[in-house]
């Protein structure tokens, strides 16, 4: 297993290399942290150059990237070009703290909700519990979550709001507290946090609950689980015990993938619901033409997939002994 | 009409809080507060007069772009949100606009300085003297009296901190006499007139000084405050604000008792932010249906932005297939229909929309825009005489104008891709101008490709529409600078995007920038005004909007700094919030 980590660790490190290539040059192709002055009557030209001069975006650009790459990998992530000189890791750690409490109470109520309605989905497969699970299921996965991160701001903050007379809304539409907070309030951020992860669940519960009613159904059928009815045991511990373990494998995968694409992937739901994690960073890096922050946040986004991925391998292997023997 | 709350409503709201988080329904400020909750909509909630909620409570503003920083003198103040959301509230300025837009000495000075009382002087030898009384009452919010050293700390502060942006005027400073605590003398290499728009954010040099360079302070806290608020906390999630209670300007102290900005980063979410009450008002981007979107309890004030929008026109234009000479670029302007054009883009945000009659010079502000550019009405006569007259001709009466190259005249046309106004303008423009044989190839490009690499480089068009920044002072000389040219030779430097070349005209505007009397400066602007319509450098079109919204039932009082650079926020020492 070893061998192995170590293998995914060494292939790993050249697709950082061309990320951070790829990304490098497309954000000084497509933003410049300069852009808006361009245009200001009242900054002179010279005064222009300077100031370029002083960010170094007078240096050609392989230069500037090989410049960036040694401070990286001794662990300087540099300083922003537009916050004046700002750490970019205080900057990218706050981001992903706010980034990994909205996967992680996602992903894990998702999967709580979705391993559950799958599972009394495959059990009682073709009854209404089943076929009402399937049609929303099929709703959940249609929905694009922009849409429905809208629809949720109208339906929570407006209309219901509204009909019951409360103002600002129960559930807040946008930010990550309220305004005017300014201790914490664990109360106050799952208000806030309800909505991004409402809009981010709706689909992961739709897409676990499917896998697991369809990886249930496949293990339910095999021997070993006829083995263990005939031996007379309760149906109850048959699909617990020898029915979920073994259904959870592929949900399980498909979960940890999920968070680790959740990662960098939340631009949608973090810009709709105004929330200050890693996919508004990276928009505002980019159009911003920060690229220092950029690569920062692309790389260690690009570093959580690798490792939530490879987490999941492992994870796997605990869960299906035979992987870990392939392994080795 | 809304019912009071009832068990059923509740249960849906426990419901819908238990499927989503078992947590939110211990929130006992929600469900305490629920039995209480008004009975009615707010739009049948009665608005308290203003004088009877003439103080106290929490204003809460959605502001639309968040600014990175907010030191004072680097890039961070180059974002307009910078000075409307943050520095505009705290940093104290010795000449102030008012709100028809006109320089007037702030309640820091005594008085301003005139040629009459002394304030203005130009020697012999070519200097110009600015000296400016200050008020020996103002203080900064620790009780530190502002002085003449705090004005000579300013002018150094611009020149000398790294990253400095903005060195224009405080360059041809050469001396700042700060030996009278209540004077301050400043001393110019030569007149200028654009002298009001100098220290419009005076910096306390007790608190950041000595250093002169303060790229590493203020870049998050603005420690002391020489205006009507003190900052209580600036994050990247909100801003609050408090009353300066000793501001020495007595009728500028808040009447609210806290301020609280959030970011809300796009128009829709400032509308939404407005409809379910998280916030009280915002000052957004006009936006397109703004007239059928604004309803209910919110009202919105409309008034002329800082920014006007036009079609310029590139002469050096590398893929120019003719010559865009004076007789085609007023071809050009006879040929729109500026009225539908305005309409088209703004209609749907304000009814009539005026048309921008002036190159330069933003009718909102000061007597220097004229209607040297009315003249240019759709005219199908004027664009054949003036075609006609460079040997254009027309063999299809239905056809395309062609030279005697055989070169149709078809202009490329660049603007932002995805703009919807611009594209609509586009599109209505090609129209409108087909019949008189003006065609279009519309090339769009993102904003970063057209304003970072095409305008620089001179290398877009002929014709690009967009919106140039307007200023209060009639400085031009960036526009319209014959050396200011993006050339090879000057590295790309320079604002003339044009390539307008005209001697006459680059004087006229650097000769503005030098004539300190206001009279003879208005006759300098308007003798510049009249060559620019007569060379049509660029067709100006409109001025974009400003807008303010607010919820009429939480907030009294926006709406009178609409159009000004300080932002709607300016006055908000004057609103009131309706608390119940």
């Amino acid at each position: 297993m070893a061998r192995y980590v170590l293998g995914r660790l060494a292939t790993t490190i050249p697709i950082l290399l061309a990320i951070s290539v790829a990304v490098f040059w497309g954000a000084n192709r497509v933003s410049d942290p300069t852009a808006s002055l361009t245009v200001n009557p009242r900054i002179a030209p010279e005064d222009l150059a300077a100031y370029r001069e002083h960010l170094g975006l007078g240096e050609p650009l392989i230069g500037r990237y090989w410049q960036w790459l040694g401070n990286f990998v001794q662990g300087d992530l540099g300083t922003s070009l537009v916050q004046n000189g700002a750490e970019v890791w205080p900057i990218v750690r706050t981001a992903m703290a706010n980034t990994l409490v909205l996967i992680a109470i996602a992903v894990i109520g998702s999967l709580a909700l979705g391993i559950a309605i799958g599972t009394v989905s495959a059990v009682r497969r073709g009854s209404f519990v089943d076929n009402a699970a399937t049609t929303v299921s099929f709703l959940g996965i249609s929905i694009p979550v922009f849409w429905l991160g809208l629809m949720l701001q109208l339906f929570f903050g407006l209309y219901l709001a509204n009909w019951l007379g409360v103002t600002p809304p129960l559930l807040p539409t946008a930010g990550l507290y309220s305004p005017g907070q300014q201790s914490f309030d664990l109360v106050d951020r799952l208000r806030h946090l309800a909505l991004p992860v409402l809009a981010l669940s709706l689909q992961l519960v739709a897409v676990y609950s499917r896998y697991m009613r369809s990886s249930l159904l496949d293990v339910m059928s095999l021997d070993h689980v006829r083995a263990a009815r005939g031996r007379g045991l309760r149906e109850r511990t048959v699909v617990v015990r020898h029915g979920v373990r073994n259904a959870l494998i592929p949900v399980s995968t498909q979960a940890a993938t999920d968070a680790g694409q959740l990662v960098g992937g939340l631009i949608v739901t973090e810009k709709v619901f105004q929330y200050p994690g890693m996919g508004r960073l990276f928009l505002d890096a980019l159009f911003g033409g920060d690229y220092p922050v950029l690569l920062a946040s692309v790389m260690i986004t690009a570093a959580a997939v690798f490792v939530v991925n490879l987490a999941a391998d492992v994870f796997y292997g605990v869960l299906d002994p035979r992987i870990r023997r392939d392994a080795r | 009409m809304n019912q009071p709350p009832t068990r059923r409503r509740w249960a849906v709201v426990v419901i819908a809080s238990a499927m989503l988080f078992a947590a939110c329904s211990g929130d006992s400020s929600t469900s305490d507060a629920a039995p209480e909750a008004p009975a009615s909509t707010p739009a049948e909630t009665e608005v308290p007069a203003a004088a009877d909620s003439a103080s106290g409570g929490t204003l809460v503003l959605a502001v639309e772009q968040w600014p990175e920083c907010i030191n004072p003198v680097t890039s961070c103040a180059n974002a307009t949100w910078t000075i409307w959301s943050v520095l505009i509230h705290y940093l104290p300025r010795l000449m102030e606009l008012d709100q028809t837009n006109t320089y007037v000495a702030s309640s820091l000075l005594v008085e301003e300085p005139t040629v009459a009382n002394g304030g203005l002087v130009t020697a012999d030898d070519g200097t110009f003297t600015l000296t400016y009384r200050l008020n020996p009452e103002a203080s900064w919010s620790d009780g530190t009296p502002i002085t003449s050293t705090d004005v000579w700390f300013t002018w150094r502060a611009g020149l000398d901190t790294t990253g400095t942006l903005s060195t224009i005027g405080l360059d041809l400073i050469t001396d700042v006499d700060h030996s009278d605590p209540h004077t301050a003398v400043l001393t110019f290499s030569e007149p200028y007139a654009p002298w009001p728009t100098l220290f419009s954010g005076l910096l306390p040099a007790h608190e950041l000084g000595p250093d002169t360079d303060i790229a590493d302070q203020w870049n998050d806290e603005i420690t002391v405050s020489g205006g009507p608020w003190i900052q209580e906390e600036w994050n990247q999630e909100q801003h609050i604000m408090v009353p300066n209670r000793s501001y020495w300007d007595t009728e500028r102290i808040p009447l609210v008792d806290r301020v609280v900005m959030v970011p809300r980063e796009d128009t829709d979410s400032e509308l939404l932010a407005l409809q379910t009450g998280e916030a009280m008002a915002a000052f957004p981007q006009p936006f397109p249906g703004a007239r059928e979107r604004i309803t209910g309890d919110l009202t919105y004030e409309v008034a002329e932005g800082t920014y006007m929008e036009g079609l310029w026109i590139n002469q050096d234009a590398p893929d120019r297939r003719f010559d865009m000479t004076r007789n085609v670029r007023q071809a050009v302007a006879y040929a729109l229909d500026r009225e539908r054009v305005a309409d088209i883009a703004l209609g749907t945000i304000v009814a009539d929309p005026p048309v921008l009659q002036c190159t330069g010079w933003n009718p909102g502000f000061g007597p220097w825009c004229q209607d040297d550019f009315a003249r240019y009405t759709q005219d199908a006569a004027k664009v054949a005489e003036l075609l006609e007259a460079e040997g254009w001709t027309r063999p299809d009466p239905d056809g395309l104008w062609v030279n005697a190259e055989g070169e149709e005249l078809v202009l490329a046309w660049n603007t932002v891709a995805g703009n919807k106004r611009r594209e609509d303008v586009q599109a209505l423009v090609v129209e409108m101008t087909a019949a008189l044989g003006i065609g279009w190839e519309i090339i769009n490009y993102d904003p970063g490709e057209l304003f970072q690499n095409r305008l620089p480089a001179l290398n877009f068009g002929p014709v690009a529409l967009y919106a140039n920044s307007t200023n209060p002072d009639p400085s031009v000389a960036n526009l319209y600078d014959i050396d200011g040219v993006p050339t090879e030779e000057n590295e790309r430097t320079g604002q003339n995007f044009t390539a307008y070349r005209s001697q006459q005209a680059s004087d006229l505007a650097f000769a503005i920038d030098a004539e300190v009397d206001p009279a003879a400066r208005l006759e300098l602007v308007h003798e510049l005004s009249q060559i620019l319509a007569d060379d049509v450098p660029w067709i100006p079109l409109y001025i974009l909007p400003n807008m303010i919204i607010w919820d009429a039932t939480a907030v009294s009082g926006p709406g009178a700094y609409v159009s000004s650079p300080y932002g709607g926020f300016f006055d908000m020492f004057d609103w009131t919030v309706h608390e119940e």
